[in-house]
Formats: structure tokens, C-alpha cells, sequence
């Protein structure tokens, strides 16, 4: 286990307007999005750097902290942000950045995480979206991308369904991560459980892309 | 809005700003105990989680739910959800204040009890999913029996404990007629029995009476 224990392991954690309002009024929500983070760590593995773009308050870059090494989160919602940087306060193994998802500066890490994030970049954005993903990734690295499925969104809460701008199904998502990964690996999810059942009938989908495409 | 995307934001940020708007500004500070665990190892925390919820879809909604040794209170916003009330019992006083703090709401309500021997009133279902601490196997049976008179006659109890399986599975099924055991892998539950899971849980329900089949 690759914690991230520090001396001020005592201090409470804050969770901020998203998970506040999230875990008071759709508790099990939590559960889901930490479980899609812990699919993606498991697939990343050990001794590993990290990127979670679009990282909210930064509760799953957690996750992907404790499992993967170190993990890195930025998100273009400066209040978000902060409470992710309070809550990680002293810590080496993970850090958090205010930027713009759509400004990719190249980099290299092992592995980029996005979860529910896509779906809130408009569709004419979405193309330099996922070239940025793969722009920040070594030359073998893995790429997490989850969303919710399209057909899950007459089920979704005024506040899931506000902000998305794009949603996909698992054709789309899979055709949009071919054009910039060698390979892609297409899983279902419901609830906490990630499968690889039938696409259409998934409440979330994660799409896992391999070898950024030259 | 519902069940309809945004339409024609100009841009991502004013399409998320919609989102924030609903949100609102309320902080939550998370207990003690539960804030160290999430600093230590979430995916400890994201396994309660996932009992916890694994639990309130087999009890079902409008239902009055007991949970001993709730602790914090972690899972109580998934076991409290669709309840009608939920009471959480815990010897820890501090535990107890936490929750209190952390998970107030009309239909939760907490109390610092003996879970062994106190008796709190009738449920339709009744919950412990900490049953064998590591420090005390014995008290398996003594919480099962507490948990079994606090259900109504077609009240259910889901009880977990790690790496206490067999014990948890044979002394439900000294109790009730209807045991369904299930074994859970980090947040994957699955039903049977395993001798190697680190984690196994029964729902029990139609409690054998004395002297009866």
C-alpha cells in the first residue's frame, strides 16, 4: 500500500459542495465514483504517476494516490480546488492545480484519469479533449475515461443533468478514444459494480485506451 | 432540466456554473475516525460504503432501521436514505456525538447504548455490519440474539463480519429459518460461502422461536 499519511493525519477531511451536496442527498453516488476510481487504479498498478483531470474536490485522486504512487489533480473550479489543497495539506504523494481540462500542456505521465468529466465538454471540444489526455501520457500510458451513458440520463437528478453537454454511449465513447489510442478496452458499470455487459443497458460506461496514437 | 442535457452553454465553465448553482455552498466535515480512514485507505472506506448500501437494498425503503456499532455513522446517509427512521447505536460516546454532528437529520437519531444487552425498541429490520471486531468472536452470537428480538416477526436482519464467516453463518442459522449468506471482495458482494473471504454477511430473516422447526 502506497499510503499518504502525513504528520497532519489527524485533521479532519472537508468535503466540499459537491460531495456535501452529493452524500446528503444521493449517498450512494459517492460510492460509485470512489469505485470507478478504485477500477482505475487497479488497472494502473503500482509505483505509477498520475493525472486526474477534472478532479472535483479530489476525494478519488485520493484513491488513485494511496494505490498507484502519487496522483496529481487539476480542475478549472478554483473553489473545488482549494478544498481539494486543504484537505491534502502537507502530503507528498498527491497534489492539486487549478487549470483549464482544455489547456493540455505534453507531459508524461503513466496514466490519465477522467471521470465524469467528458460529458460537461461541449461535442466540438471533445476531439482536443482526449488528444490532450494522450498528449499527457508517456508513450505507453493508460487512459481512464468514464462517463454516464447516455441512456442513464432520464434517470439522472436536475444536478447530474445540468451541466452535461455531451453525453455518449458506449459506440460514440469507444469511436472517440479509437481515434487517439491504439487500443481500447470498453467496460459497463451499475451502481459500484464494473462488468463488461451489455453497453446500452450500462448506467456508467469506462473506456480504458491504450499506446497515445503518434 | 430533468432528464434533458444543458442546452447551448457557450462555453464549459458557463455550462458547469449551472451545476454550482444547484449545489449550492454547503461543507460537510467528516468525523474523526472516518477522516483518518479516508487518509489512510479509502478503499476501506469505499467496502463499508458498499456494505452499507448492499444492506439497504436487501432491507428495502419505507422500512424503521436499527444499525449497532454504527460508529460515526459512515454508512448511515446510504441505511438512512429511503428509511422512514433510523436509529444508530454505538457504546463509543464520541462515536456517538460525531454522528450526531456529522449526520443529523428528522429520521436519524443516534444513541450511545450497550449493543450486547440494550434493547431499543421494535424495527423491520436491524443492521450490524461489525459484528466481530477481531477482539471478541464470541460476541457473534450475543448480537445476533440482540439483533433478532429487535426485528418485527417479518422484520429482517443483515449481519457482517470479517474473516468470522462459518461462525456468523452457523449461529444465523441457529436463529432463523431463512439465511442467505453472501461473501463481499472489496465492493463486490457474491452469494455463497467462502472460506477464504475477508468479509461475509447473512441476511436473516422468519426467526426460529423456541421449541419450533
Amino acid at each position: 500500500m502506497n499510503g499518504t499519511r502525513t504528520s497532519d493525519h489527524k485533521a479532519p477531511i472537508l468535503l466540499g459542495p459537491m460531495h456535501a451536496y452529493h452524500l446528503r442527498r444521493t449517498p450512494r453516488r459517492l460510492l460509485y465514483t470512489l469505485s470507478y476510481y478504485r477500477f482505475a487504479a487497479a488497472l494502473i498498478g503500482e509505483a505509477k504517476q498520475v493525472l486526474d483531470v477534472g478532479c472535483g474536490e479530489g476525494l478519488g485522486t485520493r484513491v488513485l494516490a494511496q494505490q498507484c504512487g502519487r496522483a496529481h489533480g487539476i480542475d478549472f473550479d478554483e473553489s473545488l480546488i482549494a478544498v481539494a489543497k486543504e484537505n491534502a495539506r502537507d502530503e507528498t504523494k498527491l497534489s492539486f492545480a487549478c487549470e483549464d481540462m482544455l489547456d493540455a500542456e505534453p507531459a508524461g505521465y503513466d496514466a490519465v484519469v477522467t471521470l465524469d468529466v467528458i460529458e460537461h465538454v461541449l461535442p466540438e471540444h471533445a476531439e482536443g479533449f482526449v488528444a490532450g489526455l494522450a498528449a499527457r501520457l508517456r508513450p505507453f500510458g493508460l487512459a481512464v475515461v468514464g462517463t454516464p451513458n447516455e441512456t442513464s440520463s432520464v434517470y439522472a437528478s436536475p444536478a447530474t443533468n445540468a451541466g452535461h453537454v455531451n453525453l455518449y454511449s458506449g459506440d460514440r465513447l469507444r469511436e472517440q478514444m479509437e481515434r487517439r489510442f491504439t487500443q481500447v478496452f470498453m467496460f459497463a458499470a451499475n451502481d459500484e459494480v464494473v462488468h463488461t455487459g451489455y453497453l446500452p443497458m450500462a448506467h456508467y460506461l469506462i473506456a480504458v485506451g491504450c499506446r497515445p496514437r503518434a | 432540466m430533468s432528464g434533458k442535457p444543458a442546452t447551448n452553454p457557450t462555453d464549459e465553465k458557463q455550462a458547469w456554473q449551472r451545476v454550482r448553482e444547484i449545489i449550492g455552498g454547503e461543507t460537510l466535515t467528516l468525523p474523526p475516525r472516518a477522516s483518518s480512514g479516508l487518509r489512510r485507505d479509502l478503499t476501506g472506506v469505499i467496502s463499508h460504503l458498499a456494505r452499507c448500501k448492499f444492506a439497504a437494498k436487501m432491507i428495502g425503503a419505507e422500512r424503521r432501521i436499527l444499525e449497532l456499532r454504527c460508529g460515526e455513522g459512515l454508512g448511515t446517509p446510504i441505511l438512512g436514505e429511503q428509511a422512514t427512521r433510523y436509529l444508530g447505536v454505538d457504546p463509543d460516546s464520541a462515536a456517538i456525538e460525531a454522528a450526531r454532528a456529522a449526520w443529523a437529520g428528522e429520521q436519524v437519531e443516534f444513541r450511545c447504548g450497550d449493543v450486547l444487552a440494550g434493547r431499543f425498541g421494535v424495527f423491520d429490520a436491524a443492521v450490524c455490519l461489525d459484528l466481530a471486531d477481531g477482539k471478541n468472536g464470541s460476541c457473534i452470537e450475543t448480537i445476533l440474539d440482540a439483533l433478532a428480538e429487535q426485528v418485527a416477526g417479518e422484520g429482517v436482519v443483515v449481519a457482517g463480519s470479517a474473516l468470522m464467516g462459518d461462525e456468523l453463518i452457523g449461529a444465523a442459522g441457529e436463529r432463523f429459518h431463512n439465511v442467505l449468506p453472501f461473501v463481499m471482495h472489496g465492493e463486490m458482494v457474491r452469494a455463497g460461502v467462502s472460506a477464504d473471504a475477508a468479509y461475509a454477511i447473512v441476511v436473516a430473516c422468519n426467526r426460529r422461536t423456541e421449541g419450533g422447526a
